[in-house]
């Protein structure tokens, strides 16, 4: 099925309105979540997974990559209006949205990134669309000693882009990977690392982690940052929101500039939206005509970060649909809860599901023309969830976090072991960890063990088998070089001590 | 600056144990049978490599807190701390909440959570009686709506109430 049929096909499927109600519900609700300070489209989905397990896959996909997205979009209401990031990828925002607001153009800015974020999403699901199929034939020619390799590459990158010191992005990806390793070992039945416990045997849920390393520590983290919320006056009537010519004018390179560089940044396992927000905007900041505009309301220094963070969302799909390596914690949700409902993403997926594969693409235009129809016009509403006391916030998302763990097996044992990894979590938040890496070895570290002992099976234990093999070799060099190149970089003296 | 160098020492130090307890563990196992690689083999690599990065993040650590103390001496500059008041804060949630937890053992979810909501909107967020009290009713009584009638999802229930 070429690009164009399956598109046609997922558009069937997307159009059925219980698709298209579970889309507008994940939109909403993602909107919601990105426009609440603190609380992620990770930590949501997380908690939502046990939730949707009884959905239908589709549906459930759908909505669950709904909030992922809407949250992307809600989150520059907060930043523009409040010059407080709702979410990490919105971060850039915040410097010339901002400034915008407080010169009394806040409907203009928050139309420019309704704008900005439909055109590079769109640009992006397009790139999704047709570099999908033509990824999955690659990756089909691969054996075990190439996926090994593939998630050796995947991890390098993982390691060299969370988080500001490698050494602790590795840690913290080392110890996902012993976390994956507790239970029952599928090749013998022999048990690891379950300390005697019989309720460990089963190994640890990924969903109980999730919660408690994203959503408990970050209620615990709020609650250090005694978060308060100031918002600026916000606009109304549908012409306030209407930017001048100008300005368009100004954002037509950082339209393009946020949707491609987004969209390829997106596709590297651990590259945060920040980066790619941050990478944008820097850019558009250097090719610019006016750059001491920036930092002081220019559109499109808006434009450019919204724009990137939005088509981020989408190259993020490319290798946890083609290839089953998610690249950041919200894909690994995904990704998990695919796994759930019995689906195996990776190259075989669009052969195997290709309902469910194109009816989430084509799911993700529609989505996209509903967050920029609803968001404008739903901006004030928006605004007033800002004014819910954070006294009532907080304990709600812990007790919908305990909602979540418990529906994951109905035992108080996995409510327990949630608070244990929200301790985890916040630890890591205090020691500058990145948890993302953490997710990811958790994820990845079961395919991997699997991928390298397949692969010393087939050579009957002889490691040369990883190196012999041209595309092997090639993917697994890259992982090196990633990993040691640091070590060309120039030292940055005000680089600080503890990295 | 330097309290986060003794803590990321301590880091260091408390990975190296698990580094070293994983590849105790794993060297108890098989590491490579006749069939290829046994139950031993991956938790041995990724537990050496944990036992090599947690040194180094340890030695870095204490490297950096010796240079720190010693600008400290010479530029006189007194060490910055952060308020212990709102870690407190933060860390007497958590201890709440695994509280609330192990008591919906004994009392359910709905009561556990209501308590749970009373003590943060009290003490952490000191809010006035009449707010801590609806609170810790209303909310319990919209999850039971939602969770409970709508969308039928089983929560703890208690051994001594019976909800």
């Amino acid at each position: 099925m070429s690009g164009f049929d399956g598109l046609m096909t997922g558009f069937a499927v997307a159009m059925q309105w219980q698709n298209l109600l579970w889309c507008v519900a994940g939109c909403f609700l993602g909107t919601v979540i990105g426009i609440l300070p603190g609380l992620g489209p990770a930590a949501t989905i997380a908690i939502l997974l046990p939730l949707t397990a009884a959905m239908d896959p589709t549906g459930g996909i759908i909505m669950l990559s709904g909030i992922y997205y809407g949250a992307r979009y809600g989150g520059s209401t907060t930043s523009i209006l409040l010059n407080m990031p709702g979410e990490a990828s919105s971060v850039v925002s915040c410097i010339d949205g901002y400034q915008m607001a407080k010169q009394g153009r806040a409907g203009p800015a928050l139309a420019i990134a309704a704008i900005a974020s439909f055109i590079a999403g769109t640009i992006g699901i397009i790139i999704l669309t047709f570099l999908s199929p033509v990824l999955a034939d690659v990756a089909l020619s691969f054996s075990s000693p190439e996926f090994f390799a593939m998630m050796v590459l995947g991890l390098s990158l993982v390691v060299l882009l969370a988080g500001q010191s490698m050494l602790k992005a590795a840690l913290s990806t080392l110890v996902g990977m012993w976390l994956t390793s507790i239970g029952t070992d599928l090749f013998s039945a022999d048990s690891r690392f379950t300390f005697g416990l019989s309720h460990l045997l089963g190994g640890l849920d990924f969903i109980v982690i999730a919660v408690g390393v994203y959503a408990v520590a970050e209620i615990m983290s709020g609650i250090e940052r005694g978060d308060e919320t100031k918002l600026l006056p916000i606009p109304k009537g549908l012409r306030a929101y209407l930017p001048s010519w100008d300005e368009i004018k100004a954002c037509r390179f950082a339209f393009l500039n946020g949707s491609i560089v987004g969209f390829f940044i997106g596709t590297l396992p651990g590259a945060s939206s920040s980066i790619s927000s941050f990478v944008s905007y820097g850019i558009e900041k250097a090719v610019s005509k006016r750059p001491e505009m920036f930092g002081h309301g220019a559109p499109e220094g808006l434009a450019a970060p919204e724009g990137a963070n939005n088509a981020d969302s989408s190259g993020a799909f490319l290798p946890m649909l083609t290839l089953g390596i998610p690249s950041g914690g919200a894909t690994a949700m995904l990704l998990a809860a695919l796994i759930t409902w019995g689906y195996k993403p990776g190259p075989l997926f669009i052969q195997d599901s290709p309902e469910l594969f194109w009816g989430l693409i084509a799911s993700m235009y529609i989505r996209n023309a509903i967050l920029f129809f609803m968001n404008l016009p739903l901006v004030p509403l928006f605004a007033q969830i800002l004014r819910v006391p954070i006294a009532l916030l907080f304990p709600t998302v812990l007790g919908i976090s305990v909602v979540g763990a418990y529906a994951v097996s109905g035992s108080l044992f996995d409510v327990g072991t949630l608070a244990g990894f929200g301790m985890l979590g916040y630890v890591m938040v205090k020691l500058d960890f990145p948890t993302a890496p953490l997710m990811l070895g958790f994820v990845l570290g079961d395919p991997l063990e699997r991928a390298v002992r397949q692969s010393l099976t087939m050579s009957q234990g002889d490691p040369s088998i990883l190196i012999s093999r041209p595309i092997c070799a090639v993917i697994l060099a890259l992982a090196v070089l990633i990993l040691i190149s640091p070590l060309f970089r120039r030292k940055n003296p005000r680089t600080s001590l503890s990295d | 600056m330097n309290h986060l160098n003794r803590n990321h020492v301590l880091a260091g130090l408390f990975l190296l144990a698990l580094g070293f307890f994983v590849v105790q563990q794993s060297l108890q196992w098989e590491i490579l049978g006749v069939n290829g690689p046994g139950v031993g083999f991956f938790p041995l690599a990724y537990g050496s490599l944990i036992v090599v990065l947690a040194l180094v993040l340890a030695l870095k650590s204490m490297w950096a807190q010796l240079q720190q103390k010693r600008q400290t001496l010479e530029l006189d500059h007194p060490v910055q701390t952060e308020t212990p008041g709102k870690v407190f804060a933060a860390l007497s949630v958590w201890l709440a909440f695994a509280i609330s937890i192990a008591l919906m053992k004994f009392i359910g979810f709905y009561l556990g959570f209501g308590l749970l909501i009373m003590f943060m909107t009290r003490v952490i967020f000191s809010r006035e009686s009449r707010f801590v009290f609806l609170s810790g009713l209303l909310v319990p009584a919209g999850f039971f709506v939602v969770f409970g009638l709508l969308l039928k999802v089983q929560l703890p229930v208690g051994i001594w109430t019976g909800v």
